[in-house]
C-alpha cells in the first residue's frame, strides 16, 4: 500500500463566536484510501468535511494536499485541488437529464470564434460510458434525474466527481435517505472509484453504513477525534460502543 | 417508433393539437374569413409583439421566477423611447433609436435582475412595485399619444413588410432562432433551466444563481423592448396604453405552451405555439363579433382550461417515462 497522505490535516480548530465546533482535529488521508468519518449528529464531522471541501474556513489549523500547505477559499478551489463533495441532497438538477446533471456548471463547448455551444452529442456519449462504467441502470443519458432513484442519483453525482478527475471524494451520508437497494448501489459506486485510484471520506452516523468498504475509521465525538484505528485492529462493535457511550468516552 | 415514443410526442406538442382544433373551429364556424392565407398572416403578424412578451415572461418562468411588470414596461419604453426620438433628439436614425429602446428594456430588466436576484427579494413584491413605478412613469413621460415625428423605418419595423410579408414575423421568426439557439446550445441556457429545476443544486455545482437572475431578468427586459417597437409599429403611435392587458395574456401564451409555473421546464417550441394559439383565440373571437368585453371573459375560460389540460399532460407523461425507467 502506498503511504503517501494525499490530505493531512493539523491541529485544525473551528469556532462559530463562543461555540468550538472543532477542537484541533488532525487527520490523514492515504491516497486509494476509503477513510469512514463517523460521528453522532453535532459531533462536527459537517464542520470538519465543510473545511475541506471549501464551504468554511478553519480558524486555526492547517491544511495539507498532496503535501502542500493550501488555502481551501471556495468550493471552486477545491475542485480545482481535486477534491469533490456528493452531498446527501445529491446536488442535482431534477427536470435536467442525467446528461446534463453530469456536466452541470462544467458543461463541455466548441468555441467558434467568440462563440462557446455546447458539445451535447460529447457530454452525451461520456454520460453513457460513465453510467455504464458505473453499472447504473439508467437507460439513456437522456432519462431525466427525476425518474432516477436516490442510488442512481448519488451515481449521477459521483459519474461528475469520476469524469472530472478528482483525486479526493467526500461523500456526506450518502446512503442514508437510501433504500437497502441503494445503499449497496452506492457502496458499489464506492468501490470503484477505489480502484480507480481516488481517496474517499465516507461520511456517516451509522457505523454499518461503512463498515464494509472502508479501510480506517476516525470517530468523532463533541468536535473531537476519539478514536482512529484501521479496520484490521477494530471490530464493529468497538466502534458502536465508542458511538453509544459517548458520554463516558468524554467523562473518561 | 413505438407506441410509447407516440404518445410521448403527441403530449410533448399537444398545445400544436389544441391550436389545430381552435383553428379547424373557427375555420368551419367562418370558412371565408379564417380560412385565408391572409388570416393566418394577419395571426401571426398581429401575434408577433405579444410574442415577445410571451418569451420575455418565459425566460423567467424558467428560473422559477415570473415577471408582473413586462406589459408595463413594454408601455413605458415605447413612450419613453417615442418622446426621445421625436421631442429630445429627433436627429436620432431609426437603428439608433432601437439600440437605444434594446439598451434601455436590459436597463429595466436589470433592475428587476438586481432586486431578484443579488438583493434577494420575491420576485412578485419586486414586479408588482416595479410595474406601478412604469405605470406611473409612462403617464409622466406623456399622457397623450406620440404619433408624429418617429423616423419612418422604426415604425416600419412593426407596421410594414416585403412582399405582402410583415417584418415583424421576420423578426419574430429571427428572435425565435436566437432564442432557440441560447436555451439549447449555451451554458446560459443550461443554467438557466438548472436554476429554475433546483437552485441549491445549481450552486452546489458552481453555478453563480445570483447572476443568472440578474441576466435573466435584462434578457426578457431585452424581449420586451423589441415587443415595445413592435407594438409601436402596429399601431402607428405610440400611447400610454400600448400594452396595457397584455400580461396576463403573456403569462398565459406561455403556460399554455407548457412551461411550468414553478421553474426548470419549457420549451420554446411550446412558447411559439402558445404564441400563435392565443392569437387564434383572440383573431377568431373578433371575426365572431364578440364583443370586446367578452373576449376577456372568454379568454380567461381557455386559459384555465389549458392549464388544467396542461397538468393532465404532465401526468400522462411521468407516466410514460416512469415505465419506461
Amino acid at each position: 500500500m502506498s503511504k503517501e497522505p494525499i490530505l493531512e490535516l493539523r491541529d485544525v480548530h473551528k469556532w462559530f463566536g463562543n461555540i468550538h465546533a472543532v477542537e484541533g482535529v488532525d487527520l490523514s488521508v492515504d491516497s486509494d484510501e476509503v477513510v469512514g468519518l463517523v460521528g453522532d449528529n453535532g459531533a462536527g464531522k459537517s464542520t470538519l468535511i465543510k473545511m475541506i471541501s471549501g464551504v468554511l474556513s478553519p480558524t486555526e489549523g492547517e491544511i495539507l494536499f498532496e503535501g502542500e500547505k493550501v488555502n481551501i477559499s471556495s468550493v471552486d478551489r477545491a475542485r480545482n485541488l481535486g477534491i469533490e463533495t456528493v452531498h446527501q441532497t445529491q446536488a442535482v438538477a431534477e427536470d435536467r437529464s442525467v446528461a446534463d446533471n453530469i456536466f452541470l456548471g462544467r458543461e463541455l463547448v466548441n468555441s467558434y470564434g467568440p462563440v462557446n455551444v455546447l458539445d451535447r452529442k460529447e457530454m452525451r456519449k461520456i454520460s453513457k460510458r460513465l453510467t455504464k462504467e458505473l453499472g447504473l441502470d439508467i437507460p439513456s443519458p437522456d432519462h431525466e434525474v427525476r425518474f432516477c432513484s436516490g442510488g442512481e442519483r448519488q451515481g449521477v453525482a459521483i459519474a461528475r466527481a469520476m469524469y472530472f478527475k478528482a483525486k479526493l471524494v467526500i461523500l456526506d451520508e450518502p446512503t442514508t435517505a437510501l433504500s437497502v437497494k441503494g445503499r449497496d448501489q452506492v457502496l458499489n459506486l464506492v468501490d470503484h472509484m477505489k480502484d480507480e485510484g481516488i481517496s474517499i471520506i465516507f461520511i456517516t452516523h451509522n457505523i454499518h453504513n461503512v463498515y464494509p468498504i472502508a479501510d480506517r475509521f476516525v470517530v468523532m465525538l463533541h468536535g473531537e477525534v476519539v478514536k482512529e484505528v484501521a479496520k484490521d485492529d477494530t471490530t464493529l462493535d468497538e466502534i458502536e460502543g465508542l458511538l453509544a457511550h459517548k458520554d463516558e468516552v468524554v467523562s473518561g | 417508433m413505438s407506441l410509447e415514443k407516440i404518445e410521448l410526442f403527441f403530449l410533448d406538442n399537444l398545445v400544436w393539437v389544441i391550436f389545430t382544433i381552435f383553428f379547424l373551429v373557427f375555420g368551419f364556424l367562418k370558412p371565408d374569413a379564417f380560412l385565408s392565407l391572409s388570416n393566418f398572416r394577419f395571426i401571426i403578424y398581429s401575434s408577433a409583439a405579444l410574442g415577445f412578451l410571451v418569451l420575455a415572461e418565459g425566460v423567467c418562468l424558467i428560473t422559477g421566477n415570473f415577471d408582473l411588470s413586462i406589459g408595463q414596461m413594454a408601455g413605458f419604453l415605447a413612450m419613453f423611447n417615442a418622446m426621445i426620438i421625436t421631442e429630445w433628439a429627433p436627429w436620432i436614425p431609426w437603428y439608433l433609436a432601437v439600440i437605444i429602446i434594446i439598451a434601455l428594456g436590459a436597463l429595466l430588466g436589470a433592475v428587476n435582475g438586481f432586486f431578484i436576484g443579488k438583493v434577494g427579494l420575491n420576485p412578485f413584491l419586486v414586479t408588482l412595485s416595479t410595474y406601478m413605478i412604469f405605470k406611473g412613469a409612462t403617464l409622466t413621460t406623456s399622457s397623450s399619444p406620440i404619433s408624429g415625428g418617429f423616423p419612418e423605418l422604426y415604425l416600419a419595423i412593426g407596421g410594414e413588410g416585403i412582399g405582402g410579408i410583415p417584418y415583424a414575423i421576420f423578426v419574430l421568426l429571427g428572435g425565435l432562432l436566437i432564442l432557440g439557439f441560447i436555451l439549447r446550445y449555451t451554458r446560459f441556457g443550461s443554467h438557466l433551466y438548472a436554476v429554475g429545476s433546483n437552485p441549491d443544486s445549481a450552486s452546489m455545482t458552481g453555478i453563480r444563481v445570483d447572476n443568472m437572475l440578474l441576466y435573466t431578468y435584462m434578457l426578457s427586459g431585452i424581449l420586451v423592448s423589441i415587443a415595445a417597437i413592435l407594438f409601436s409599429g402596429f399601431v402607428g403611435s405610440a400611447t400610454p396604453g400600448l400594452a396595457n392587458n397584455t400580461l396576463f395574456t403573456a403569462f398565459a401564451g406561455a403556460v399554455i405552451g407548457g412551461i411550468s409555473l414553478s421553474g426548470g421546464r419549457g420549451r420554446l417550441s411550446g412558447a411559439v405555439g402558445g404564441i400563435l394559439l392565443v392569437g387564434t383565440i383572440d383573431a377568431g373571437l373578433t371575426m365572431m363579433y364578440v364583443p370586446p368585453q367578452q373576449t376577456t371573459i372568454y379568454t380567461g375560460i381557455l386559459v384555465l382550461a389549458a392549464i388544467i389540460i396542461n397538468r393532465l399532460k404532465e401526468t400522462a407523461k411521468d407516466k410514460i417515462l416512469m415505465a419506461g425507467s
